[in-house]
């Protein structure tokens, strides 16, 4: 994507920047353009807000971690079979 | 009476129907629109998945809007719509093996973009605040295929860097990115429906979101 160099972004070019701004995937040059747009631009960063709030959510309610407990007692039990004694 | 309407106000294949080839909407809601339920149901039949089959059909009847003019009325409209139909999923899987191109996730950007408008419009800006989602939103994940539900999982919840999951996966960054794109958008989509379907309060909503000030 070609953005005039030290052009201020357009809504258009900020909103293309979405995904990968919210996952730190910008170099610095650009982030720091989205960022000044989104220091004067009210409707682009509610949308970023609205969309940092879905990330967040998905990382939260889809963590399933604590679900493996009965699983770790399962393997550690079958590695005690083949003689694994845990510490 | 408005004698024209646009199909999907909100859909991204809108910007490439031209405007002088816009029909009377009788027509084409009594010859066309008539097969959404058989169009919908090939579509289906094609994919093999919910929210594939939906946006084929969708597709399917933008581009039968867009090609309306081509249509010779008292000719078999259901065959017409089925061979657009086809033609559309051929040329999209094609095109999905190939590769997987920065337009697909520029044009995932711009649904999502379109996603939020609407979500906006319908006082919906908190919705993913809501502790209450949680249920959805596993049940959505569930719905994704499962390379969709891979990106999902290793960026978002593992937080690898987009080169980190394209090289765990095999596959390239572009991928990855457009995978990513339309996972999110699928499930952002079920969403929206999901509070559209409880009635969310909208009302409520709407007054306890403070809008913000331009500087």
């Amino acid at each position: 994507m070609t953005i005039p160099e030290g052009a201020f972004m357009s809504c258009q070019h900020v909103v293309r920047q979405l995904w990968d701004y919210l996952d730190n995937e910008l170099d610095d040059d650009v982030r720091r353009r989205v960022r000044e747009h989104l220091d004067i631009c009210a409707h682009c960063r509610e949308h970023f807000t609205f969309e940092g709030a879905f990330l967040r959510a998905v990382a939260s309610h889809l963590d399933d971690a604590a679900d493996t407990a009965t699983l770790r007692a399962r393997i550690v039990g079958a590695l005690n079979l083949e003689g694994y004694r845990s510490s | 009476m408005e004698p024209f309407r646009a199909l999907a106000s909100s859909d991204r294949a809108m910007d490439h129907i031209d405007v002088s080839q816009l029909v009377p909407v009788a027509d084409f809601e009594t010859e066309a629109l008539e097969f959404l339920p058989n169009v919908a149901r090939y579509a289906r039949l094609l994919t093999r998945d919910q929210a594939d089959a939906d946006d084929l059909t969708q597709d399917t009847f933008l581009r039968a809007y867009e090609k309306w003019s081509t249509y010779r009325p008292g000719t078999d409209c259901r065959k017409w719509l089925f061979t657009i139909c086809r033609n559309l999923y051929l040329r999209n899987r094609d095109r999905a093996k190939r590769f997987v191109s920065e337009e697909d996730a520029t044009s995932e950007l711009r649904a999502t973009g379109e996603l939020y408008e609407r979500a906006a419009a319908n006082g919906l800006k908190n919705l993913f605040d809501h502790i209450d989602i949680g249920p959805a939103l596993k049940r959505s994940i569930g719905e994704l295929l499962p390379e969709y539900r891979e990106a999902v999982l290793l960026v978002d919840i593992e937080d690898y860097t987009y080169e980190e999951a394209a090289s765990t996966v095999g596959v390239p960054i572009g991928t990855i990115r457009s995978r990513l794109f339309r996972a999110r958008r699928r499930l952002q989509q079920s969403l929206l429906e999901h509070a559209r379907d409880l009635g969310f309060s909208l009302a409520a909503e709407t007054s306890s979101a403070h809008e913000e000030v331009a500087s």
